[in-house]
């Protein structure tokens, strides 16, 4: 549920950015094509200011001109047109230069005179404006040339000279002459600018005509075309006759689509107009927009990353706080399991020194301590092993086993505790068909003694534990076994099964006084079978009872020649604890009853105790002592060599060889000893007796020189067990 | 820069004109048996817009109408592949763009119509193809035989004429008989005055005239015009160009003609400074009245009515002169065989059919045929003709006519001016435009 709430919103936060992502785009190409356009208008700007320069250029020359006539020496009009006829030689701007009287005639540099009558000039200046420039219309009147040519007039005021009043000087000038200075190209050639006046006529940027017939016409390219946005050519010829800024889309006769920007030019009808073709933008944009697009979907892509790395470390850090908090839990709940046995451990020693005359007494008290004593011991066991498994640090055996045989064993082993809580025990499921199989015997075992004695633990009096065991084949020569203990127990909750194999969760689900243990059990039987690639579940009705379910396949061993699987190497040489290969739950509820411990060597055997601490080498000498050993003990490492190095050869048939000791350790000692010079250097048995009981200790022990290993605590029988061996094997 | 628009209206209307053309060919492909699917010729002519009149249709007012639709009816009637034809115009100033700048483009023509001394340049280009194999005997024969002579080069036919303008000068009668020069003015007729009767009537018109208003007209503030000055220099009885067409000024007949002319400046012949002044602004002064004689040919004298008199330029001979502008087909080879052909039969058809011809009824035409059928509809078509014998050539064979025309006026300035002496102009004249004709000879390549 939780993980599809994260799936929604997480989409939904995608589906956000991505929303954003496309608003963000759309308002990026808007904002770059209104880029362009500002730059198109720039352009325009530029343009039209150098326009109007021009023409300010050709009014300046103009008034010169008419400056310089009066002072010269003129005396009639005719010799006014000759000074006329030089000024519009040396002007290099004006084809012809024009004179206009006060009384409508038109005077020209080529000795033309244009009646009032026969031209409309002088109404250029009648609305009082002080210049003006057109494109030559022989409507106006028809001057020297039939070329396409601009007309400029400067209004004049008292200029007078061979007994003529004029009141304007005009210029005509080819357009080609000023086409190229004013024809610019912007956007890679692409954008092309023009110039038309008022009726659409083109000062620049159409085809050069050499005579008014020629004329190209701006209203005729879009007559040709068509506008876009219901804008018509009324809308635009009005804009243009106004001294708009405007801009329109268009498509003109070739099918190019075109977009026209227009600028006024100051102080005439004209127009100027950035013709850009709208690929052009398109091309700018694309570049720009792929970019942006590329860079915000990186962002997305590292936003999203973020957020998956920001969600899984708080997840982590939520799952770690409750492993944290289940730590905490866990740990005060070992400490309160240790500090309980403890207690009866104190407490029981209190009473024996109060009781130490009263036998009877002293014999259940030490009973009690016994019990107490393994129960802390299973308990440690248990949490080394939830430790070893948890860092992955447990490894499997794989040797032949008896399937059958071991369940067997486990059912065995808790028939007593049964019988004495008056439960039921069936047995169901006939022999297997292939109980010869390669596994971890111990930990199956251990498993298998964990859900049993679990069930045990749960079923009270009256109820009944049923045991099923049944296999199949599975593919690759393997064999699934399925192994089912039902109990009629108290049964779980639903929540309490879904966290039943959590090993920092179940302590604090204990819920009754009497089930004693330290409920890590199943913890471990749940890793341990997933770690063998099987399966461990549990189907439980409070107050109904529970069945739990191991499903584990393994291969089939060999067919013959290989019984006594429980004797194979990797089993435990005796009971030392869980470390050790045994199961250590079962050490606390319901163990076995110890055999008797082993006879005492028939002649004295010398054995040398290596222990630094004090107590623990008193009463390992004691307890030797009473089996008729001759102890030696060395308080560190290297007295414990000078001693074997002093004593006579062949005197010493054991060392007892504590691990971690001062001055010089365990392992240190042995290497010394093995190295020394004489013949029972070899020959003596050295047994490591250290609290280390991980199997890299035991590892480290062996490979020091050391012959077998003893955990701590010491189970006193394994240990005169092995020293029993040692004696016996002496000559 | 002179980047061309993207749009034009001019271009949308040729388009239009494509399209049409095409859409007629597409329509009568099926009648004329031809499979859709064969790829059609694309034929280009380029006009220069040149103003035109006909007798019989008074709706022509330029050449280019004539052969747009002489293309039209050719591209439909076309018994070759499917035929797409576009008829370009293009301004008078601008012939090396539509025609050399295009080499080599789609946009070159395939079929150039214009006046002889300009499109006979090409014809060393080695792209114009002779048109010997397309010109039937009954055409050949029907041609005047001086029109020939000048559409030929080494032997062999580059240009077909279809017309002709011939040049004479006009005099104001007005002025004439203002200035007391009555005996002068003769209806009907193309005079001819002796050098003295010339300096006589200038003279009587310098002293004469009112002010503003002036005997002749005279410029060379740019090329525009110029063979009619040149023209001018035959007045002493220079005959301008040598046995090989070189120009050959240096001559006694020459140089007094340059002199002739340099006196008249203080003779008080032509407008003031006439160095600054262009062929239209004399045209301009002899609309308004302000010059007594300019130049006109036989069908621009329409638009002055009666209000002038002919006469031919002075010398060489007794009889004066007159110039004949020639304007006529040719057709390059841009590659492509298939339009090659096209583009003659375009020319064969052009000829072949009586009715287009007719369309040269309105100036001199060059067929002889149609002269006959309009020369009494054709203004002063008698007086010309008759006149025709007193033409001289002012092209000279040339085979670099824009480089000569580059630099003669620059001398003629120099000349009125007076900053040269005759002598010296003359041998200006005579060592650049000889170099310019050397230089076109060299260059000169004539297609295969």
């Amino acid at each position: 549920m939780a993980r599809r709430r994260y799936i929604i919103a997480f989409a939904a936060t995608i589906a956000v950015v991505a929303l954003a992502v496309c608003v963000y785009l759309a308002q990026l190409s808007a904002t770059v094509a209104s880029n362009l356009m500002t730059t198109v208008d720039e352009i325009s700007c530029h343009d039209v200011e150098t326009i109007e320069g021009s023409l300010d250029d050709c009014y300046g020359r103009l008034i010169s001109a008419a400056e310089r006539m009066e002072l010269y020496d003129v005396e009639d009009v005719l010799v006014a047109q000759e000074r006329l006829n030089l000024e519009a030689a040396s002007s290099g701007v004006f084809d012809a230069l024009y004179l206009l009287d006060a009384d409508g005639t038109l005077y020209s540099s080529s000795y033309v005179r244009i009646a009032a009558a026969d031209h409309a000039y002088d109404e250029m200046l009648a609305d009082g404006r002080e210049h003006f420039v057109m494109l030559y219309d022989d409507a106006n009147g028809r001057l020297e040339t039939t070329k396409e040519s601009l007309v400029y007039g400067v209004r004049l005021t008292g200029v007078a000279f061979g007994g003529h009043e004029f009141v304007a000087i005009l210029g005509r000038s080819d357009v080609g002459a000023i086409r190229n200075q004013l024809l610019i190209e912007s956007f890679d050639g692409q954008g092309v600018s023009s110039v038309v006046n008022s009726q659409g006529y083109y000062i620049v940027g159409a085809s050069a005509a050499t005579d008014l017939a020629g004329r190209d016409n701006f209203y005729d390219m879009l007559l040709a075309g068509s506008i876009e946005g219901g804008v018509t050519i009324d809308d635009v010829r009005r804009n243009i006759s106004e001294g708009k800024s405007f801009t329109i889309d268009c498509t003109n006769a070739e099918g190019e689509h075109l977009v026209l920007s227009f600028a006024p030019v100051e102080g005439t009808t004209w127009s100027f107009i950035m013709a850009v073709p709208s690929h052009v933008f398109e091309e700018r944009f694309a570049p720009f927009i792929t970019m942006t697009s590329f860079m915000l979907a990186a962002v997305v892509v590292a936003l999203g990353v973020m957020l998956l790395l920001i969600f899984r470390f708080m997840k982590r850090s939520v799952s770690a706080k409750a492993e944290a908090a289940a730590r905490a839990e866990f740990l005060s709940n070992m400490s309160h399991e240790i500090r309980t046995p403890l207690n009866g451990i104190i407490g029981l020693n209190h009473l024996m020194e109060r009781h130490l005359d009263d036998r009877e007494a002293m014999e259940a008290h030490v009973r009690k301590l016994g019990s107490a004593a393994r129960y802390l011991l299973a308990l440690v066991n248990d949490i080394l092993d939830v430790s070893k498994l948890q860092a992955g640090k447990v490894v499997l055996c794989h040797e032949p086993l008896d399937m059958g045989a071991l369940i067997e064993s486990a059912c065995e082993m808790q028939r007593g505790p049964m019988a004495a809580k008056g439960v039921e025990f069936r047995r169901e499921g006939g022999e297997l068909p292939w109980p010869r199989l390669v596994g971890d015997e111990v930990r199956l075992e251990q498993v298998l003694m964990n859900i049993l004695s679990n069930a045990v633990k749960f079923t009270p009096e009256g109820g009944a534990v049923t045991l099923g065991a049944a296999q199949e084949a599975a593919p690759g020569g393997r064999v699934t076994t399925v192994i089912t203990v039902a109990d009629t127990g108290c049964g779980m909750t639903p929540e309490f099964q879904r966290q039943i194999f959590d090993a920092f969760t179940q302590e604090r689900n204990r819920n009754a006084e009497s089930q004693k243990g330290t409920g890590l059990g199943m913890s471990i039987s749940h890793m341990l079978v997933t770690q063998m690639g099987g399966e461990l579940s549990v189907e439980s009705v409070l107050g109904e009872g529970s069945c739990f379910t191991v499903r584990v396949t393994m291969p089939r061993a060999a067919a013959a020649g290989d019984a006594g699987a429980q004797d194979a190497p990797g089993a435990p040489a005796g009971g030392g604890g869980a470390a050790d290969g045994l199961p250590a739950s079962a050490a606390g509820d319901g163990a076995p009853a110890e055999p008797p411990a082993p006879a005492a060597p028939a002649a004295a055997v010398r054995v040398l105790v290596a222990e630094d601490n004090e107590l623990n080498a008193d009463i390992i000498s004691s307890i030797l002592a009473e089996e008729g050993y001759v102890v030696d003990v060395a308080a560190d490492g290297r007295q414990a060599v000078d001693a074997f190095a002093a004593s006579p050869v062949g005197s010493y048939a054991a060392i007892l060889m504590d691990a971690q000791m001062p001055v010089l350790d365990g392992c240190g000692a042995a290497r010394e000893i093995r190295a020394l010079d004489r013949p029972d250097a070899a020959a003596v048995r050295i047994f490591a007796c250290t609290a280390s009981t991980f199997a890299e200790d035991r590892a480290r022990a062996l490979a020091s020189g050391m012959d077998d290993f003893l955990a701590k605590p010491l189970d006193v029988r394994v240990m005169l067990e092995k020293l029993a061996e040692v004696g016996r094997s002496r000559p | 820069m002179s980047a061309r628009p993207r749009f034009s209206a001019r271009a949308a209307r040729r388009l239009a004109a494509l399209a049409a053309a095409a859409a007629l060919a597409c329509a009568l492909l099926p009648a004329a048996g031809c499979g859709p699917a064969e790829e059609p010729v694309h034929l280009t002519i380029k006009v220069p817009r040149t103003s035109h009149s006909v007798s019989f249709d008074p709706d022509v007012t330029q050449i280019d109408q004539v052969i747009a639709a002489a293309a039209e009816d050719f591209a439909a009637s076309y018994d070759g592949p499917p035929v797409e034809v576009e008829v370009e115009v293009f301004e008078q100033n601008r012939y090396d763009e539509a025609v050399v700048g295009c080499f080599d483009t789609p946009r070159a023509a395939d079929v150039l119509y214009g006046d002889y001394f300009n499109i006979s340049t090409y014809v060393h280009s080695g792209r114009v193809v002779s048109l010997d194999d397309v010109i039937d005997p009954a055409v050949r024969a029907d041609v005047y035989d001086y029109l020939w002579s000048m559409s030929e080069v080494g032997g062999r036919t580059y240009l077909m004429p279809y017309l002709a303008r011939q040049n004479v000068l006009a005099y104001n009668k007005e002025l004439f008989h203002a200035a007391g020069l009555d005996g002068y003015v003769r209806d009907g007729v193309i005079q001819s005055w002796t050098r003295e009767e010339w300096e006589q009537v200038l003279d009587a018109l310098a002293a004469n005239l009112p002010e503003g208003t002036f005997p002749m007209m005279m410029y060379a503030h740019s090329s525009q015009g110029d063979t009619h000055v040149m023209t001018l220099l035959r007045s002493a009885g220079s005959p301008f160009f040598d046995d090989e067409g070189r120009f050959a000024l240096s001559e006694p007949a020459g140089v007094e003609a340059l002199r002739w002319l340099q006196d008249g400046v203080a003779r008080g012949w032509y407008p003031p400074h006439a160095e600054n002044l262009e062929i239209e602004d004399c045209s301009s002064l002899f609309r308004n009245g302000q010059l007594a004689i300019y130049m006109v040919n036989n069908v621009s004298l329409g638009r002055y009515g009666d209000s002038i008199g002919l006469v031919n330029f002075p010398g060489p001979g007794p009889e004066g002169c007159a110039t004949t502008f020639v304007s006529g087909f040719e057709v390059f080879d841009n590659g492509d065989a298939r339009t090659v052909q096209a583009a003659k039969d375009f020319i064969a058809y052009v000829y072949g059919d009586a009715g287009w011809l007719d369309y040269a009824a309105g100036t001199l035409p060059a067929s002889q045929a149609v002269a006959e059928r309009y020369g009494d509809d054709i203004p002063g078509f008698d007086l010309f003709r008759a006149n025709a014998r007193n033409v001289v050539d002012f092209t000279g064979t040339n085979p670099n006519t824009r480089g000569v025309r580059e630099v003669f006026y620059l001398c003629m300035a120099d000349l009125l001016r007076g900053e040269a002496t005759p002598e010296e102009v003359a041998a200006a004249i005579d060592g650049q435009c000889n170099r310019a004709i050397d230089e076109g000879w060299a260059a000169s390549e004539l297609h295969p």
